[in-house]
Formats: C-alpha cells, sequence, structure tokens
C-alpha cells in the first residue's frame, strides 16, 4: 500500500503558516517572480467574493477592497517541505518528495502495517494528519494500493481517503484528474467523456490512434495495477524557519509568539526521530541593512519547548537593536540525545539550562567580559588573564587536588585600572644605581614607606611589538598598608595591595 | 523512598563506612554549616559558614586578611568538589595566586559598583545552582555602602532559606543588616607575609565574633589559629 500527503494551497499554506488567523481573511498570494505580479492563490473568504487566480493587483482590489496581500516566499515553502518531510520520515524511510506539497510514502514492509484491515489503515493516517495539523498544516491523505491511485484519493478524497475497491475508484473519478493538456481535454468533452470510466471504455488502442502520444500517459494515469518506482528522498537533517514582518517591530512580543511556535514545532520534529536539540541560532535582519546573530548552545541539549523558549526569551530580554526588527530566523541544529554518568561525590550543577539564564542575564549587567571563570595567560605578565565561559560540567578530577602540590603567590587585592600613584626615590644603599621609593602620593595611600623590597625586574615577550618590562616594589607603611608598586619606563601605578 | 534521597542515604553511608576514602564529602556534609577552610572561623562559626542565611565578614583596617578568607574559601570549595560564585565588587580577586583547576571552578563576576554587585547577587541566589555565593564589598566606597537598603538583605535571606544556599559578605565595616554571624576581622598583616606560605599566613588570622551563635568551649576573641 502507498500513502500521499497532499497539501492543498501549498504556496498559500506556506505563507500563512505563521500567521494562521489570516485564514478567516481576504488574503491574495501574489508571485513577485512573474514579469506582472498575479495572484496565484487566495483564502476561500477572497474566492467568495470573486478573486480569482491569475488577476492582477489591481483587478483584485477591485473586487475585494480589504484584500490582504502577502508574497509567495521560496523559502517558506522549502522550509514547509522539509517540514512535511521529517514528519512522513518518522512513518516510514521509503518517501519521496512527487512534487511541492505532494509527499508519497510507501507503506510496503512496514511492520505495524502487515496485516492491516482498513481500520488500522485509517488509524494509521489520522495519526499522521493529527500531527500535520499540529505544524498548522492542513492535509488530505489518500492511501491505496498503487502511487496514482493514492495520489488520485488524496487529491479528490476528503480528509483521509482510503481506496477499497480501485477499479470502480478510478473510474468514477472526472477526465481531469489524469490531468489532460487543454487540447485532448477539449477533445474528450466534446466526445461527452466526463469520467476516467468513460475513457477506459473507448479502449487503449483506439484512443491512441487518434489522440497520439498523450492517450498513453492517459491510460497510465488511470492505471489500478500499475505500481511506479518511487525516486526516494531522505529528509534534510534542517530546522529553520523565518519570518519577514510587513512592518518592522521595535517590541520582543510579536518576536515571542512566533519563537514560541517555532520552538514548539522544532521539538515535535526532533521527537518523532529521536533527537535533540543542540544549538539554537538566533538571526534578526534590522530595518538599517544590519544582521544580529546570536548563537546560543543548549548546555544539556534537549527537545523540552520550555527550556528552549526560555534561552531565547532571556536572549532577546539583553539584546538591544539600533533601529526596528525587519525579518527573524530561527534555526536548529540537532543532535543525539547524551547520556552522562555523573560521580556519586561530585556536586554537578543542578540545572544547567537554568545558570545558562544566569549568565545571561549576569552578562547583559555587567558586559559578558567581566563574567566567567578566569584563564591565566600564557604570559610571566603579572594579573594577564582572560574569561572564558564556565564549563562546570566537564570539570578535572577534584581528586588531583589531594596529590599535586603548587606554590603559589600570596593573595592580594589588585587594583584595576591601577592607580597612578607619584613617587620620589632617592639613591639606595643595597644596590648601586638603584633609586628607592622613599614617598609615595596616592588617591589610597600618601606617606613615607617604612619597608620597602624591590625592586623585582620583570619582562616578557621581547621578540615582538608587545614587549613589556617592569619593575616591581613593595612598600610597608605606618598605618600598616602593604602595597605593590609597579614601574614602567618612568610611570609608576600602584598595582595591588595586601588584605 | 525518592531517587534523590537514595543517593543522599548511599554517600552518607559510605563516607561513614570508608572516611579515608572521602574526607571531603565528610567535612562538607557536617551538620553545622559549610567550612570555610580556615579553622579558627570555622570554630568561631561552629562548624562553618551558616547554609541558607548570610555571614558577615567584617573587615576592619588595613591588611585584615579577608582576601586570604575567600582564597582559603575558594580552594575549600575545590577540594569539596563544588563551585564558588564570587560577585567582586570592586573587581579586586588575584588570579595570580590560584592554579588553573581551582580558578576552573569559581564564577567571577567582576563589578565596579556596589549597586551592580547587589544586582549580581540577586541574579545568583535565584539561581539553584550555586550553594555557596561570596558578595566582595571591601573595596567599594563607604558612599555607596550607605545607599544599600535594608530590604535588600531582607530579600536575600528569604531567597537563601528557600534554596539553601550559603551568603558570605565582606565588607569595611558593618553593612548588614541582621545576619546569621557576624565576624570581624583584624589580621594587621605586615610585608613579611607576601613571602610565606597560604597556611602560615591563614595561622595569623584574627576574628572575633561580633554577632552569631556561642560555641562552647572557644573564646570570642582572636588567636584562634
Amino acid at each position: 500500500m502507498f500513502a500521499v500527503i497532499f497539501l492543498p494551497d501549498f504556496s498559500l499554506q506556506a505563507v500563512l503558516r505563521h500567521e494562521p488567523d489570516l485564514w478567516s481573511r481576504s488574503v491574495g498570494l501574489v508571485d513577485p517572480m512573474l514579469p506582472t505580479p498575479q495572484l496565484c492563490g487566495m483564502t476561500a473568504a477572497a474566492r467568495v467574493l470573486g478573486v480569482m487566480e491569475g488577476l492582477t493587483l489591481v483587478q483584485a482590489m477591485a473586487r475585494a477592497s480589504d484584500l490582504v496581500i502577502r508574497r509567495r516566499s521560496m523559502a517558506q515553502e522549502a522550509a514547509t517541505m522539509d517540514l512535511v518531510l521529517q514528519i512522513a520520515c518518522a512513518f516510514t524511510p521509503n518517501i519521496e518528495l512527487t512534487s511541492p506539497g505532494v509527499v508519497t510514502l510507501d507503506l510496503r514492509g512496514l511492520l505495524e502495517l502487515r496485516d492491516a484491515g482498513p481500520k488500522e489503515f485509517t488509524a494509521w493516517a489520522n495519526r499522521l494528519h493529527q500531527i500535520l495539523s499540529a505544524a498548522q498544516l492542513s492535509s488530505r491523505l489518500g492511501i491505496g494500493p498503487t502511487p496514482n491511485l493514492a495520489r488520485h484519493a488524496s487529491r479528490w478524497g476528503d480528509g483521509i481517503f482510503q481506496i477499497v475497491d480501485p477499479d470502480s475508484f478510478i473510474k468514477g473519478l472526472p477526465v481531469a484528474a489524469l490531468e489532460p493538456s487543454s487540447d485532448v481535454a477539449d477533445i474528450l468533452s466534446k466526445w461527452g467523456i466526463r469520467t476516467v470510466g468513460e475513457l477506459l471504455a473507448l479502449g487503449q488502442g483506439e484512443v491512441t490512434e487518434r489522440l497520439g502520444l498523450e492517450a498513453f500517459a492517459l491510460f497510465a494515469a488511470a492505471s489500478s495495477r500499475q505500481i511506479r518506482p518511487l525516486a526516494l528522498t531522505k529528509p534534510p537533517e534542517r530546522y529553520e524557519e523565518s519570518f519577514e514582518f510587513e512592518e518592522p517591530v521595535e517590541t520582543v512580543e510579536p518576536l515571542h509568539f512566533l519563537l514560541r511556535r517555532w520552538v514548539d514545532q522544532f521539538t515535535q520534529r526532533l521527537d518523532l526521530i529521536g533527537l535533540v536539540a543542540e544549538t539554537l541560532t538566533l538571526r534578526l535582519r534590522l530595518e538599517s541593512g544590519d544582521s544580529l546573530d546570536r548563537r546560543l548552545p543548549v548546555p544539556q541539549p534537549t527537545r523540552q519547548a520550555d527550556i528552549l523558549f526560555r534561552m531565547l526569551q532571556t536572549c532577546l530580554e539583553t539584546l538591544r537593536t539600533e533601529s526596528p526588527i525587519r525579518s527573524v530566523e530561527l534555526k536548529a541544529d540537532p543532535t543525539r540525545p547524551r547520556q552522562k554518568q555523573f560521580m556519586l561525590f561530585e556536586a554537578a550543577l543542578r540545572d544547567p539550562h537554568q545558570f545558562q539564564e544566569t549568565l545571561a542575564r549576569l552578562s547583559a549587567l555587567v558586559g559578558s567580559d567581566r563574567v566567567g571563570t578566569p584563564v591565566r595567560e600564557n604570559s610571566h605578565r603579572p594579573d594577564a588573564f582572560k574569561m572564558v565561559p564556565p564549563d562546570f560540567e566537564n570539570l578535572p578530577d577534584r581528586l588531583a587536588h589531594r596529590t599535586v602540590e603548587i606554590l603559589r603567590r600570596t593573595p592580594v587585592r589588585q587594583l584595576r585600572p591601577a592607580v597612578a600613584v607619584q613617587v620620589v626615590t632617592a639613591p639606595g644603599t643595597r644596590a648601586e644605581g638603584v633609586a628607592v621609593p622613599v614617598s609615595v602620593r596616592a588617591p589610597i595611600i600618601t606617606g613615607n614607606p617604612i619597608r620597602v623590597q624591590g625592586p623585582w625586574r620583570l619582562s616578557g615577550q621581547w621578540w615582538d611589538p608587545a614587549a613589556w618590562t617592569r619593575e616591581e616594589w613593595e612598600l610597608e607603611f605606618r598605618n600598616g598598608v602593604v602595597c605593590r608598586l609597579s614601574r614602567d619606563d618612568t610611570k609608576w601605578t600602584a598595582e595591588s595591595l595586601l588584605d | 523512598m525518592s531517587t534523590v534521597a537514595d543517593i543522599v542515604d548511599l554517600r552518607r553511608l559510605l563516607a561513614e563506612q570508608f572516611p579515608q576514602a572521602h574526607p571531603a564529602f565528610v567535612s562538607q556534609s557536617g551538620p553545622r554549616g559549610v567550612p570555610t577552610g580556615v579553622l579558627a572561623l570555622d570554630r568561631l562559626l561552629g562548624g562553618g559558614l551558616s547554609i541558607g542565611d548570610t555571614t558577615e565578614l567584617v573587615s576592619d583596617g588595613p591588611g585584615s586578611g579577608s582576601a586570604q578568607v575567600i582564597h582559603a574559601l575558594l580552594r575549600q570549595v575545590v577540594v569539596d568538589g563544588r563551585f564558588l560564585a564570587l560577585v567582586d565588587g570592586r573587581d579586586s580577586f588575584d588570579v595570580d595566586s590560584e592554579d588553573s583547576d581551582t580558578l576552573s571552578r569559581l564564577l567571577w563576576v567582576r563589578c565596579s559598583r556596589a549597586d551592580e554587585a547587589l544586582k549580581a547577587t540577586d541574579i545568583l541566589l535565584r539561581d539553584r545552582n550555586f550553594p555557596l555565593v561570596v558578595l566582595d564589598l571591601r573595596l567599594n566606597p563607604a558612599t555607596e555602602l550607605r545607599k544599600i537598603p535594608a530590604n535588600v538583605w531582607h530579600r536575600f535571606r528569604r531567597l537563601l532559606e528557600h534554596h539553601g544556599s550559603t551568603l558570605l559578605v565582606v565588607t569595611p565595616h558593618q553593612v548588614v543588616s541582621s545576619p546569621a554571624s557576624r565576624i570581624r576581622i583584624s589580621s594587621a598583616l605586615r610585608m613579611d607575609a607576601l613571602n610565606q606560605s597560604p597556611e602560615t599566613i591563614l595561622s595569623q588570622l584574627n576574628f572575633e565574633r561580633l554577632r552569631g551563635v556561642e560555641t562552647p568551649g572557644f573564646s570570642t576573641a582572636s588567636g584562634l589559629g
């Protein structure tokens, strides 16, 4: 048996998938690729007002003044087809993208449908139909013994249609179901042929003699036994959605609405094939022409819509754009679910997703370069470090700390930025030619040191333009302050305090 | 019994049966508080920092030793296999004095003002991932600290109670209203400390309890190292 998913008004569905409220209104779809923009689809409400395919915009607006115009989008159609193929593949791996909006499924060999009766097939089709509906897709499903019959059933049936008697079904179809050319359709009409059954009754030889080669194609399409081989395809592992706003938006509410829907759909699609989202990529195109890209790694890859949406929400809360948002795109990268065995005595993060949110909030508060875990740079320069995102999920084994002895400097309080100080020096007694600080004037400390240690001379990277050299002094004052001064050429700064 | 309770019981049983195998777990699971890694301070606090409450460390005078306590706490956290969130009110944490494994267990929030640090602390206390948060206001000017409304500390206490977290606030003078414990540290470290081992320095630290639980058998004065 074969099944066919047919999406009526496919181009219109692809565009209105993100605006389902418009289905109840008069909407016309314009194909911008045509030299003269014409309507190529419309809602039922528009049809009632006399709007039809082929009308120009002016003609359509003359018939329906409140007609809402939307442009056909190839990107939306491609995304919709990806969605349909992914859903279909969850039911059988043997699928064919027959044409835009039409997918054929080969049900032969499916364990759950082996020896199944009409009731089982209907239940199976109902499940498929429900998932398509949940993805905001209106579909018709046809089930038949050949791909062609299933396609006819989906196109001419209503909702879910299963062919029980193939011969009588095909004979009852109108000739238009075989999609003859307009010339042949006219001839058949003049002959008084209205149904496929009447055409078949004429006989293939007789008709071919009169209509030529096209008759072969008509009889092949009317065959109830011929099983053509399917051009099998694999659904792309692509989870992308995009939407261009008619008017640029300045608030996040419209984005929340769209993103929630997309995240729900992504998670449903991922659920069908047992994958999880590893990364979300959000792209906002601004009216100014710039675009803002945010890549959000999911701490623990998941397909829980609430968690993924919360990540996007937090990201949007921390975003500030220079101009209104013209369009939004969301992409999810799938991966296989990971299983991790935690150590019995290791305290892992309770909620990694919450932790990522917290990091995002802290970054928004103090700046992304001021939150994280410090990592010392490969340099002897004091206080040379960079901030990296914390990775508490993959920490080294703490038991290693029991045996490793590391020589550490006494902790001090760093002054960032270093405070400029005025220093008076005098020739020292310990080493010839060394000028020792004898008086210090600065906002944090003023006076004459009672003890001085130094100089500790440091230098590095002499081989490149970032070469540095400095001299460090440790000073103790009468009031108990112990500080470390540094001299870079002639400039003195206070670097740290002992505390 | 829930799975979580099973694991907790299993950990406790193993720690009791084989204490030499998991000394860190035995220390961190003590009923009296979160150990700081400074013996004198832990004894004064009756076991460690109050779980689910605030401890204020008033750093009195230059060279008081508050930075030594923060670093000792970080090292203790590493031994316990946990993480530490440090909200640094004036971006004064010394990275050079710790090894990379220790730093890898630190979430460091580098603030420039007291109000910024308080907001960051609020965000962290709402995250249940960090059982221990340190708010370091030692170098923040008194003008900033005076502007902190008292209800901030009340809000923090409610969050701490709710999540069972622990907050250590390091201040230059008494700032926190109604902390569980308030300890004064006034060690007057001299220049020699720059050349001493961390253990030697920690043994020189002087603590005095200003507020908090009385621990039988221990003096409230300094010299407990």
